[in-house]
């Protein structure tokens, strides 16, 4: 009896720990760096295709601003017509949203969904896995034609849109192609696939995120991303006047 | 066979609910494309304040709300209401907008409603209802300083159903409606913007006709770590001059805002009994302090289109019940009291809101809605199911029900029960 156990603890082991010798903290870190534009400003066209059970599809359009040495963002929805002239400004852990009706900022939580899709208003944010969550369990795998490390994720602050993560990250250059998104008590919210990227420079940008909504069968919000920009943005786009300058 | 048909079922069934393999969307071997930006390309944030073209869109309204109203105790019989009532709200807007320049911008707003003229009583003439709701322009010097001039909605207060802080547009905000448009007044903004601070400067002139009844505004917006302060001030020389504190600040899923005010004298011509048998006389109040404060609190969950909104306000310049209310009512009609003195009548009130939008994922919602006058007791509140007919169209059942006692500022024409169905064309603007 205690052969098989010993048996079962090996085979264990042996299948949890991968064979290469893998910093798998730097791999995050590397993520973080590869999607983050510390040293320029990023600027691009987001469209936003959201589909609901029962409903026609709602297409969105949503220019957004990135700066992410400040922690800055702002996006300013272009359709549908109806939104049009809404705002969001993020500075920190600050984010406002502008009404045109109202031609009021409301000074809100980030953790919202943006404008009844699927997507957070994190998504829209530089990534910071390696500060925000540590690494409980790491295996080997293959997603579609790539290899791929599977990385169990467990947040350490509670600032985080999801408190648990599970990644798949392709083993050859470490792009990030899958996200699985749970709650504190292991229920999977969402799955998200980045099927494609974009290269400026060093730097690698999602140019189509297809998120799934796991708790309401059915509904999904597939992002695409246009006229990327790396130029430097003027300090206004990052104020409120801008926002109340460009909108109705 | 049953056994065998059963598993031919579940097998279709099976087949049916099998989850879409999108595992395969990484069957590409080419999943990254290069770009390389062009130069010379316009900058992406001048893009948006120049237009070749002018933009022109508006709003559309149609509602029609049929109520039956009842006055209670004394029993209600459903088939004879006191009261019927047909309300057709039937309203558009129009804007321009207009960006010539990067430096220069001109928006305008009409607005007209049903009935689209109204008869003088005193006079044989009618009167258009169309007006002008904004018209400013935007200009800035070295993007340093944004200025915006003209008739414009201005931002002021945080409070959502009450805003002791506003005084400088036409109107307060209405809890029935406190997401609602509101009309501001002829002013110049200039505002600083000092990375994430602020520093505004107002100088109001709507209907005034002397250079020395401008009002002035300056206001001062600062972040610390993630709450919001706005430190600010408000003089004319007719009226009250005020010190305001407001304060926004989230706090995990919740939005937390506050103001206090703090006034030397009261803009309110007050009541006060006098002699016997009671009568009342009007007085003023410009040499004393007054403070008025509010807090409140809102918070959301998308995933399942639910909101609640609630908010206390301490009325400072109110009066700790509502005894004089109704005799207060006859000066109004002698004109020795406006309508804006006997609103707010008590010193403390609170409102909550609670929406669901979209029950369980359907097209059903549910709303309720109460306001109170916690000095004397009375208030309202309104439960309301509505339903989704078409994208913009919508029906709701509704029952407004006042309580108190008679004469108390909710229950000035009795105790009452409403029953309201009400249809809409809404979210129609173009």
């Amino acid at each position: 009896m205690k052969r098989y156990l010993m048996l079962f603890i090996i085979t264990l082991v042996c299948f949890s720990i991968p064979a290469e010798n893998v910093n798998f903290h730097a791999i995050l870190k590397e993520i973080d760096n590869m999607t983050s534009f510390e040293d320029s400003d990023l600027s691009c066209i987001y469209t936003i295709v959201s589909e609901k059970p029962g409903e026609d599809k709602s297409v969105q359009q949503v220019r957004m601003f990135r700066r992410d040495r400040e922690d800055k963002f702002a996006a300013l929805i272009l359709k549908p017509e109806t939104k049009k002239g809404q705002g969001y400004l993020q500075v920190d852990e600050n984010l406002w949203f502008y009404d045109p009706e109202s031609r009021k900022f409301a000074h809100t939580s980030s953790k919202e969904n943006f404008q009844d899709s699927e997507a957070k208003n994190s998504d829209f944010k530089s990534s910071s896995l390696s500060e925000d969550y540590d690494i409980e369990r790491s295996s080997k795998g293959k997603l579609g034609r790539y290899e791929v490390y599977i990385l169990n994720l467990m947040a350490n602050n509670n600032e985080v849109t999801y408190p648990r993560q599970k990644l798949w990250v392709r083993k050859d250059n470490h792009l990030l192609l899958k996200a699985e998104n749970y709650s504190l008590s292991e229920r999977l919210m969402r799955t998200v696939y980045y099927p494609g990227y974009i290269s400026l420079g060093k730097k690698f940008i999602p140019s189509k995120i297809l998120i799934v909504d796991e708790l309401k069968k059915g509904e999904r919000s597939q992002l695409t991303i246009k006229d990327p920009s790396v130029s430097t943005l003027p300090d206004y786009v990052f104020t409120k006047s801008y926002i109340e300058r460009v909108n109705r | 066979m049953k056994r065998f048909s059963l598993s031919i079922v579940l097998l279709i069934v099976g087949l049916a609910v099998q989850p879409e393999d999108l595992d395969s969307l990484f069957e590409e071997e080419d999943m990254v494309e290069e770009i390389i930006e062009e130069p010379g390309k316009k900058p992406p944030e001048e893009e948006l304040l120049v237009s070749d073209v002018m933009e022109w869109g508006g709003s559309f309204t149609c509602e029609f709300t049929s109520s039956w109203t009842w006055l209670y105790p004394g029993g209600v019989n459903l088939a004879d209401p006191d009261q019927t009532a047909l309300e057709t709200d039937l309203s558009a807007s129009l804007f321009f907008d207009s960006r010539p320049d990067r430096n220069f911008r001109v928006f305008g707003k009409i607005k007209a409603s049903y009935p689209f003229s109204t008869e003088l009583s005193s006079e044989p003439v009618s009167v258009n209802n169309i007006e002008v709701f904004e018209l400013f322009s935007d200009f800035n010097w070295n993007d340093t300083l944004f200025f915006r001039v003209g008739k414009h909605t201005i931002k002021w207060g945080v409070g959502y159903f009450f805003s002791p802080a506003d005084v400088l547009n036409l109107y307060p905000i209405d809890p029935d409606d406190p997401e609602g448009e509101r009309e501001g007044p002829v002013s110049l903004k200039i505002n600083m913007p000092l990375d994430i601070h602020n520093l505004y400067l107002y100088s109001i002139a709507n209907n005034i006709e002397k250079p020395e009844e401008i009002a002035v505004a300056p206001k001062v917006e600062f972040v610390i770590g993630n709450t919001e302060l706005g430190i600010g001030g408000f003089y004319r020389s007719n009226l009250a001059p005020r010190g305001i504190l407001t304060v926004t600040s989230p706090l995990w899923v919740l939005d937390f805002f506050g103001e206090a005010v703090l006034s030397y004298g009261s803009d309110r011509t007050f009541v006060r009994e006098i002699g016997t048998p009671p009568c009342i006389e009007t007085y003023r109040e410009e040499d004393k302090a007054f403070f008025s404060g509010t807090a409140g609190f809102s918070c959301m969950n998308e995933d399942i289109s639910l909101s609640l909104s609630g908010q206390y306000l301490f009325n400072g310049d109110g009066y700790k019940n509502s005894d004089l209310l109704q005799n207060a009512y006859l000066l109004v009609e002698l004109d020795q009291l406006s309508q804006e003195d006997l609103k707010y009548f008590g010193k403390h009130y609170a409102a909550l809101n609670l929406n669901w939008s979209s029950i369980l994922d359907t097209d059903l919602g549910f709303s309720a809605f109460w306001m109170g006058n916690l000095c004397d007791g009375s208030g309202y509140i309104y439960p309301s199911l509505f339903y989704q007919v078409l994208d913009h169209a919508k029906i709701s059942l509704g029952m407004r029900i006042n309580y108190g006692d008679d004469g108390d500022e909710y229950t000035l024409a009795g105790k009452t029960i409403s029953f309201c169905i009400c249809a809409s064309v809404e979210d129609g603007r173009f």
